[in-house]
């Protein structure tokens, strides 16, 4: 790689590896695995990086890169732990705790519903841009963002309040 | 407090109790980039790239020293020290300098009392178009880069909006007056 491009491609990595790195680990919650899967992805953009470097926004590209890594790993552990997850959803017959930890809820949506609400709720990312990185349509993301803050509620006993836009 | 306030709030907590290691990962990945490349060459090739490495033909390169400048030979103009009087959003209110320096980063000075994360402020410029990492380990936490296009003034710099989900970001920057200062 050419020298300029070379420090361009770093200074990309330092601007965007801890907002990625984040944005796996609420979705994957595990900060090993998130790291290996930013890393992943960082890897992908350095292989392209002679196309991948023109982008306007090269971060936003490897972003939705990581994004749909860490969802595949969220599926794999999943299916891998399906009794696990179950288990962190209290059964009907014992008692809800009063205020059950909100992250300990949002581990109980599925890999794109954790996926929607992490671009939605803490990268405020608009609709468009959620869809485009997951991969699906506007619509199916406002499906996604209603049914898990639904399923939050249950689980939090709470009201639902806003619309999403 | 609803159910979305405490998700944005619980989700920040969480994601800023962490700080990636980001030079020792970039490290990693430049090892598995060229682990990769090796790979893929032929065996020969591999032979004597090991040979003369041996020989003392070929040095080791060894990453150190700040990271490397703006690529673009416009963006040293940028370079120097502005000051403004901050007045949206409201919780970043009073006087700040920003420092953009020539090795990509910038210094933050921030209003006596200021609480957040400032440090590791990064900067690019391609001709009239910037891009920044300001307050993405604080009041932009999620937020990617924020990208803008600027413009010497008679008396300093401004900022105008080209992409940015940061609210915060946006206002300080272009709805500040920016002065050089020395």
């Amino acid at each position: 790689m050419r020298r300029d491009a070379e420090a361009e491609f770093d200074w990309w990595y330092r601007s965007a590896y801890p907002q990625v790195a984040r944005a796996v680990y609420l979705i994957v919650r595990d900060r090993g695995h998130a790291e290996e899967i930013a890393q992943d992805a960082f890897l992908q953009m350095l292989r392209h990086w002679e196309t991948v470097g023109w982008y306007e926004q090269p971060g936003a590209w490897v972003r939705r890169v990581a994004i749909r890594m860490a969802v595949r790993q969220a599926g794999r552990e999943r299916r891998r732990s399906s009794l696990e997850f179950l288990a962190r959803t209290p059964p009907a017959d014992q008692p809800v705790p009063a205020r059950p930890e909100v992250l300990a809820a949002v581990g109980t949506l599925s890999p794109m519903q954790r996926a929607a609400v992490v671009l939605y709720y803490w990268s405020d990312q608009p609709i468009q841009e959620i869809a485009r990185t997951l991969a699906v349509s506007e619509s199916t993301v406002k499906q996604h963002l209603f049914r898990a803050r639904t399923r939050l509620a249950e689980v939090l006993r709470e009201e639902v309040g806003e619309d999403v836009g | 407090m609803s159910v979305e306030d405490r998700l944005r709030s619980e989700l920040h907590r969480e994601a800023d109790s962490w700080t990636p290691a980001v030079e020792s990962s970039l490290s990693r990945v430049r090892t598995r980039r060229r682990r990769g490349q090796w790979a893929a060459g032929t065996a020969a090739a591999a032979v004597l790239v090991v040979v003369a490495t041996s020989a003392g033909l070929i040095g080791t390169a060894q990453r150190s020293g700040p990271p490397a400048g703006p690529t673009s030979a416009v963006a040293e103009s940028l370079v120097g020290r502005y000051a403004g009087k901050v007045d949206h959003p409201a919780r970043l209110a009073g006087g700040w300098a920003l420092r953009f320096r020539p090795d990509s980063r910038v210094d933050v000075e921030a209003p006596a009392g200021y609480q957040g994360v400032l440090s590791a402020v990064l900067y690019r410029t391609d001709g009239d178009r910037l891009t920044t990492t300001l307050f993405q380990e604080d009041v932009c936490s999620g937020a990617g880069v924020g990208s803008y296009t600027w413009n010497r003034t008679a008396t300093g710099v401004r900022f105008r909006t080209s992409n940015d989900t940061c609210t915060a970001r946006e206002q300080f920057l272009t709805e500040t007056s920016w002065a050089s200062t020395p």
